[in-house]
């Protein structure tokens, strides 16, 4: 039995890490994985949205009951119990400054020649600036405050615990970053190093010669977006975004030299450079729109997860790139298994699409319906298929509309908002061919990333345009949704809580209408 | 027997038996039971079963229209309209039933029938088209429209 820790490093990391979550809502993802960050930046608007989506899906997973053939939510997500830190932050008081960590006052008085070393390896500027708000694109700052981790606290105790009662690779940790921004670039390398993961005999990963516990995979996530950086230049240690390619050459020599503890690499990057908003050096402003790289990113992680225990050993080489300048369901690298390509092709397009779906149709129609009475709406078939013949008021298990299942509809209304904000902000309108946000939503996003969704009542034909096909094939309106059969509408469960009861319906009728929708694409 | 054709040929089966029970099986009576001033009961017999025979071809036609429109996919975005539709056939089976009698009863006015058979001719005629219309759409309505008929 293994176990799988996903590590996410710096902003880049933790959209890897968004990404992987929205994948396991979807069904997508191992049965359990543990997730933890590193971030000295813990304002960070990308780490905060990923640290509110993992709390929020692991309510969800927590209150939702799920059918058997209902894949959504399956991964369990563990990350450090109660108050426990879920993000690293490094730096144990604020303002912190490399400066200040090494002691570099102390030195010049007590030992120039170390405070000369430390003036011939940073500047000035690397010495004073304030890194709360991460490490600028500067990685020599980073791999110097990163090299010693509290092994024994957590997050890093959600790696170690039980480690003793797992044999060769059988603890799985794979490690994701940039390579070529600050906190990432500085932190991958530092983790990958022989002595602090992979044979760490303290920790009891070193299982002999050569051998550990531990199975490290990391992925690399070359430049893949540009940003607007109007204004900003003011910043002390600027990164702009013709650093990334130097930063990035210097980086993969560095790699093709060194001597790490990584098993298996994945070099993920892309040469659209799309634009992924305003630039910020940290803290609540650095918030960039999802990019389709981080999907690529999070499947690398689950294919590393999901190799069989004998393929570990064998270095192996693999490559994919996309074929064209426009990225749609087929384009993405699922997997290392060429046998199973296709079917695992097919099954990432199918449940992103009946996740999409069901987001987008409980948020509208599944709302309305909520919000009239019983009476107002036992004539629609799937709902008196459910809820008339045994509907009892003051039930919970009978009654949809009772207040003990409303906490469920309000985690399950936050989540899906944020999927569908995930998923839209993918479709750019030009390269990027998943779904078509144009359906879903009646407005483009706006700041406070509250949607106005299209309702699908009123515009009926949109919702079967929503998931971007190759076929010109006539898609479905919404009333192939709510006039699906029986089969596919009726829940049969005594036990279920009406709310997961409801929520079932609204993801089978989803599955039930893609399946007629997108035959044949 | 909710899916087509089965609901189409299953409420014409219907209808016919209706029909043979009530304007074949007992159409003597209903006929030689009243006294009659002038017309031979064969012929009263013969009028029974057309009038039946027209009330049971009307509510097969309601019947068969509303399997017709509840088996279209709109409906399900139409369900409060298709609702009123419902109820205005089965108002329409009243109707059907009363203008029928009416129709007995002008075409034997001068026969001195007595008015407790009229009333059991509008009582055949409200079982071969409004119960016939219910029971039929009540057990065979499209699975769109299923939970529109009174008593689901």
């Amino acid at each position: 039995m293994s176990k799988n820790v996903l590590i996410g490093i710096g902003g880049t990391g933790s959209r890897v890490v968004e990404s992987v979550v929205n994948l396991c809502a979807a069904g997508l993802g191992p049965d359990k994985l543990h997730i933890f960050l590193i971030d000295p930046d813990e304002g960070n608007g990308n780490l905060t949205r990923t640290k509110s989506l993992i709390t929020r899906y692991t309510k969800m997973r927590s209150l939702f009951e799920r059918t058997g053939n209902n894949p959504s939510f399956r991964t369990e997500i563990v990350i450090p119990p109660g108050n426990e830190p879920f993000v690293w932050s490094i730096f144990e008081e604020k303002h912190s400054t490399l400066g200040k960590y090494i002691n570099y006052d102390n030195l010049k008085k007590n030992n120039p020649e170390l405070a000369n070393l430390a003036n011939v390896l940073f500047t000035d500027a690397e010495l004073g600036t304030d890194l709360e708000r991460g490490f600028r694109g500067h990685p020599s700052i980073g791999s110097v405050v990163m090299s010693d981790p509290p092994m024994n606290e957590y997050p890093f105790k959600l790696l170690w615990d039980g480690i003793e009662t797992f044999g060769e690779n059988e603890l799985r940790v794979f490690v994701v970053g940039s390579i070529f921004g600050g906190t990432g670039a500085a932190g991958f390398p530092t983790l990958g190093s022989l002595p602090l993961l992979k044979y760490n005999e303290a920790m009891h990963a070193k299982l002999g010669e050569g051998k550990s516990r531990i199975l490290l995979g990391g992925a690399l996530v070359l430049p893949y977006f540009s940003f607007n950086a109007d204004g900003e230049e003011k910043e002390p240690m600027f990164v702009t975004n013709s650093d990334f390619p130097v930063a990035t050459k210097a980086a993969l020599q560095y790699y093709n030299d060194k001597q790490l503890g990584f098993d298996q690499y994945y070099f993920i990057g892309d040469s659209l450079s799309q634009n992924v908003g305003k630039f910020s050096t940290g803290s609540s402003e650095q918030e960039n729109k999802p990019h389709y790289i981080e999907i690529a990113s999070a499947l690398a992680s689950f294919d590393f997860f999901d190799q069989p225990k004998e393929a570990t050993t064998d270095p192996k080489y693999f490559i994919a790139s996309r074929e064209s300048p426009v990225i749609d369901w087929t384009s993405f690298p699922i997997s290392r298994n060429s046998d199973a390509l296709l079917s695992n092709a097919r099954q990432f397009r199918d449940r992103l699409a009946d996740f999409t779906i069901f987001a987008y149709s409980f948020l509208t129609f599944g709302k309305n319906i909520l919000a009239k009475t019983h009476k107002q709406t036992s004539d629609e078939t799937w709902y008196a298929e459910n809820f008339r013949k045994n509907f009892k008021e003051e039930s919970a298990i009978y009654n949809p509309r009772h207040q003990d299942n409303n906490e469920l509809y309000v985690i399950a209304d936050s989540f899906l908002s944020s999927f569908l904000y995930w998923i839209c902000s993918l479709d750019d309108g030009d390269k990027v061919k998943l779904v078509d946000s144009s359906k879903i939503l009646a407005e483009p996003i706006p700041s406070n990333k509250k949607l106005s969704l299209r309702d699908p009542e009123a515009s009926p034909a949109f919702i079967g345009e929503v998931i971007r096909t190759r076929s010109d094939a006539p898609k479905h309106n919404f009333n192939k949704f709510r006039t699906a059969e029986q089969k596919d509408a009726l829940i049969q469960s005594d036990a279920m809580t009406a709310g997961s009861k409801y929520l079932n319906i609204f993801y089978s009728l989803s599955s039930s209408f893609n399946r007629k929708n997108l035959v044949n694409s | 027997m909710n899916k087509s054709p089965i609901n189409y040929v299953l409420t014409i089966t219907l209808g016919a038996v209706l029909w043979v029970i009530f304007a074949i099986l007992m159409g003597a009576q209903l006929s030689e039971s009243p006294n009659l001033a002038e017309k031979d009961p064969v012929v009263l017999a013969g009028e029974l079963r057309l009038i039946f025979g027209i009330g049971v071809l009307l509510s097969i036609i309601c019947a068969c229209y509303w399997f017709y429109y509840g088996s279209q996919e709109k409906v399900a975005g139409e369900l409060p309209r298709a609702k009123t539709k419902w109820r205005l056939l089965f108002l329409m089976q009243i109707v059907f039933a009363a203008a029928l009698t009416v129709v007995i009863v002008v075409m034997n006015m001068t026969e001195g029938i007595e008015s407790r058979w009229f009333g059991s001719y509008f009582g055949v005629l409200f079982v071969l088209t409004l119960v016939l219309f219910w029971v039929t759409t009540y057990l065979m309505s499209p699975r769109i429209v299923k939970y529109i008929p009174f008593g689901r």
